[in-house]
């Protein structure tokens, strides 16, 4: 588990305490220069700006560098221009490097700014570095020209030991400030392996050597100084394996504490430490790497070693429901609203608050609940990192009753192991009650049951009746089937024989109809028929009677007449010439209206030709002749008077 | 003309009328085997499927869901497209805590059988456990008008409708019959009646017929469906719907369908994620 512990370090913190950023840097400037103006606005006061130029050394061999330094001081470092730069023949420029800084001494505000160059001599002799020129406020400053001799090979009794550019590339762990592009080689740094208590050291320190696996340890490195420092120091933490690790937020300001009679700036960096094994643990040194001046070689301060014994966690007396939380915590739990509404969401809000890994607290455990459905859980924390690492967690469950009466959320359950007392410890919440009213109207079936009932006072009151009220909502179960009641065909409606028979009555309706009218009509068409060819078939009748007459056949004769006339009512009536009597036809004929005149001569007629036929005496011919008159007569009455009524 | 002839276009008129009826029994010859599952299986089968209905009990008693699941699903696509399978299907997906499938199989068995109460009930728990809440508010009238034309199953409906068509055509025969009797008056009467009847019946049965072929319903079966704004994966998610909730299909493009829910909001869904309820 190398974890949080090997991963680079933020150490914003502390450059922002050791060195202001440039940003914040210029920001300040602004404001300073505002202030400036502010105060010396009308008086005489000029700004003063001077202007000054140095070297390393005079004297340097063709392959050495030479570091030329100009340094511009002035009130107002936003007006202050660039230098212009005299010829430099006989160097070659290999880089440059502007610094500023910044003091406010006795209300005053003084700026510098100083730019260095690293010239490279390349030719043997003495060289002159020219006056370096600033124009401000149109004056113009100048340096004074500066000599150095160049010598083929490395001058004899060089007074520096270093022969070094004052900025070193850095070292390749961590740069708390960007690298500055610096060509030059490579420089051995000077290690203080041992920090006496000089102008600065650091200590780093751990509030308890013997923990118990989870426990919280304080691990604080601490950076003393009496003097100002060139540049922000390079912090390199320890390795910090086998924990997990939580920074703790640094205070902004550098405190002053007194040791050995001294003043000294103290920064501190503090990370609270969980052990996660149980074993020995050595934290490795911390190292800082500073400078103190310009031109001063950098330096590394080295922390000891410390040493920690990591406990396991006593088995004695752990709870069931323990999951590795260690620290001191409190557990509290509520709902959002007492009141509640059947399928409305509430969400119960437990709170755990203590000192410890809370970013590593386990959800509480929430029993099953009855009446309630439960839906995802949302977690918030809340950390303090001053000191150690304190804070709460927040558990929001989102549940949603479902039923309508008087809930109970039961108690929630949290164990911890306190390393202080060496116990493990449970806490419970009280058990929460909410009462839930029904949904709107409609919104379920079962939403009826016990709504609106008391929760306390239908236990309370002995003999009282209690209403019966689903405790667990559940569906209904499964239904028996039987194989034989299982129909394969799904809707009747799909079931093409079904809908083939369907047009079958509306069919035999129709045909029915049809032969209707067609009877009717072939009814109606015989009648008429009969009724048109009556009289034509009566004279046929009465011409054949003729014949008969002139033949000499009697009988013959009086049966065509009678039937001529029989025939003739008949088909007028349209009824069956057999078997109709004369007086059927009198009194159907009467029923048409037919006058009795009419009818006594068709009586007559029809019974003179009866008498004829059946009696056996001859008749003269002026008898039949006048029987023919009378019945051809009676035909042609009758027509009209049937014609006329139909 | 005589009366021979006219029994003989009776005679004609009877005979393609028998003719029409073959010829239609004739076409519908694939789907003769009409009829309960008893008549057109042999007792062996029978038994093979009361075998399979028994293990499917025990499995959901065991409380085994998916098995349950999976032997009622075969019934199914077996063809024995039940009610009753539908309402155990339906609950063992509910256990299973498949919410969205729970309601596809209670929402079925629903249209089968209607007026069923522990169906009813199911489903309208089912419902409740949704999360989606969709504000809708039909009317009083509404609800009672959909009560009324889904209280009788599409097949009762069919047999009513069918029946009083069937009377229809006794009134009318007899109406043709006695045409000069005093009778027919009432027949007229009783005509009427059974005709606005059946205009009602066969208006309701068009509409659930067109409820079940025609307007297409679906149920969210995924957990969580993000509704786009068109049938695109990378185009904006309007809304996002959870299983169980039910909304009408508008059309369909490739794997893409556009919804609508109850309260009008509109989108596109992968068909993956839902169900229609078809039989």
């Amino acid at each position: 588990m190398t974890g949080k512990s090997t991963k680079p370090i933020k150490n914003k913190t502390l450059i922002k305490i050791m060195w202001p950023p440039h940003a914040a840097r210029v920001i300040f400037l602004i404001l300073f220069s505002l202030l400036l103006a502010a105060t010396a606005a009308g008086s005489a006061q000029a700004q003063s700006v001077s202007i000054q130029a140095s070297v390393d050394k005079t004297e340097l061999s063709l392959d050495d560098h030479l570091s030329l330094s100009v340094v511009i001081e002035g009130s107002n470092i936003g007006s202050l221009p660039d230098p212009e730069l005299p010829d430099l023949s006989g160097f070659s420029i290999v880089n440059s490097y502007q610094g500023s800084n910044f003091s406010w001494i006795n209300a005053k505000i003084s700026v510098s700014k100083t730019i260095k160059y690293i010239l490279r001599p390349e030719t043997v002799g003495k060289l002159t570095i020219g006056a370096i020129k600033l124009s401000h406020d149109g004056k113009t400053y100048k340096t004074e020209p500066i000599s150095v001799v160049v010598s083929r090979s490395a001058p004899q009794g060089r007074s520096s030991p270093a022969p070094s550019p004052p900025f070193s590339p850095r070292q390749p762990s961590r740069p708390l400030s960007p690298p500055s592009p610096w060509p030059v080689d490579p420089w051995a740094e000077e290690e203080e392996e041992r920090p006496a208590r000089g102008n600065i050291f650091i200590t780093q320190t751990v509030n308890k050597h013997k923990v118990y696996v989870g426990e919280q340890v304080i691990l604080t490195f601490s950076f003393f100084r009496r003097i100002d420092l060139w540049q922000s120091p390079t912090y390199q933490p320890s390795p910090l394996e086998g924990f997990w690790v939580v920074e703790l937020d640094t205070p902004d300001r550098a405190e002053i504490k007194t040791i050995d009679g001294l003043p000294y700036r103290v920064q501190e960096i503090k990370k609270a430490l969980f052990p996660i094994k149980a074993g020995k643990y050595t934290i490795g040194p911390a190292t800082l790497t500073y400078q103190t001046g310009f031109f001063s070689p950098p330096r590394r301060l080295k922390t000891e070693p410390i040493s920690i014994e990591v406990i396991p966690l006593p088995e004695e007396g752990k709870p069931a429901n323990f999951s590795g939380a260690v620290g001191k915590f409190t557990l509290s739990a509520q709902v959002d609203t007492p009141k509640g509404i059947q399928n409305e969401p509430i969400t119960l809000h437990v709170k755990i608050k203590g000192v410890g890994y809370i970013e590593g607290l386990p959800e509480p455990e929430l029993s099953p609940l009855e009446g309630f459905q439960k839906y995802d859980t949302t977690t918030t924390q809340n950390l303090i990192k001053q000191n150690e690492l304190r804070g709460e967690k927040c558990f929001d469950f989102l549940l949603i009753p479902r039923l309508a009466r008087n809930l109970q959320i039961p108690s929630l359950h949290f164990s911890f192991f306190n390393p202080e007392d060496g116990r493990y410890h449970t806490l419970s919440t009280d058990p929460i009650l909410v009462s839930i009213a029904p949904a709107a109207a409609g919104e379920s079936a079962t939403a009826a049951a016990g709504s609106g009932s008391s929760f306390g006072s239908s236990g309370g009151l002995r003999g009282s009746k209690q209403e019966v009220r689903p405790s667990q909502m559940d569906i209904r179960y499964i239904k028996e089937i039987e194989a034989k009641s299982l129909k394969k065909s799904l809707f009747l409606f799909r079931n093409k024989v079904f809908l083939s028979f369907l047009p079958a009555p509306l069919l035999l309706l129709i045909v029915c109809f049809l032969l209707d009218r067609r009877m009717r009509k072939f009814q109606s068409d015989q009648r008429y028929a009969r009724l048109r060819r009556a009289g034509r078939l009566a004279r046929k009748k009465l011409a054949e009677a003729v014949r008969h007459d002139k033949r000499g056949e009697e009988k013959e004769f009086y049966a065509a007449v009678s039937k001529s006339l029989t025939e003739y009512v008949a088909d007028k009536l349209n009824l069956q010439a057999a078997g109709l009597t004369s007086q059927q036809m009198i009194e159907q004929l009467s029923a048409l209206g037919v006058t009795e005149e009419v009818l006594n001569r068709l009586q007559h007629c029809l019974d003179e030709c009866d008498y004829a036929r059946f009696a056996p005496a001859t008749s003269n011919g002026q008898d039949r002749k006048n029987l023919l008159t009378e019945a051809e007569e009676v035909v042609v009455s009758l027509e009209k008077a049937i014609g006329e009524k139909k | 003309m005589s009366k021979e002839n006219l029994w003989f276009q009776a005679r004609v008129f009877l005979f393609l009328l028998l003719f029409i009826q073959s010829c239609l029994i004739i076409w519908t010859r694939p789907s003769l085997a009409w009829g309960g599952a008893s008549s057109s299986s042999t007792s062996d089968q029978l038994r093979q499927i009361n075998d399979q209905l028994r293990q499917a009990h025990e499995y959901y008693r065991r409380g085994e869901y998916d098995l349950a699941a999976g032997s009622y699903l075969d019934l199914i696509h077996r063809g024995y497209q039940d009610a009753a399978i539908f309402y155990n299907l339906g609950n063992a997906y509910f256990k299973k805590g498949e919410l969205g499938w729970a309601i596809l199989f209670y929402e079925k068995a629903r249209r089968l059988l209607p007026r069923d109460e522990d169906i009813r009930e199911n489903l309208t728990y089912a419902h409740s456990l949704t999360i989606d809440k969709i504000e809708s508010k039909p009317s009083e009238l509404l609800s009672l008008v959909d009560k009324a034309i889904n209280f009788l199953s599409p097949n009762e409906l069919t047999v009513a409708a069918a029946s009083i068509y069937l009377i229809l055509i006794v009134i009318g025969m007899l109406i043709i019959w006695k045409k000069e009797h005093p009778v027919r008056k009432r027949l007229l009467c009783l005509l009427a009646i059974f005709a606005t009847i059946f205009i009602l019946a066969a208006g309701v049965l068009f509409y659930r017929i067109w409820e079940l072929e025609v307007a297409q319903i679906g149920v969210i079966t995924a957990k969580v469906v993000e509704v786009k704004s068109g049938p695109e994966e990378n185009l904006a998610t309007l809304f996002s719907l959870h299983e169980g909730t039910t909304f009408s299909i508008q059309q369909q493009r490739g794997d893409w369908l556009q919804i609508a829910i109850k309260n009008g909001l509109n989108g596109w869904v992968q068909s993956k994620d839902i169900q229609k309820i078809s039989f």
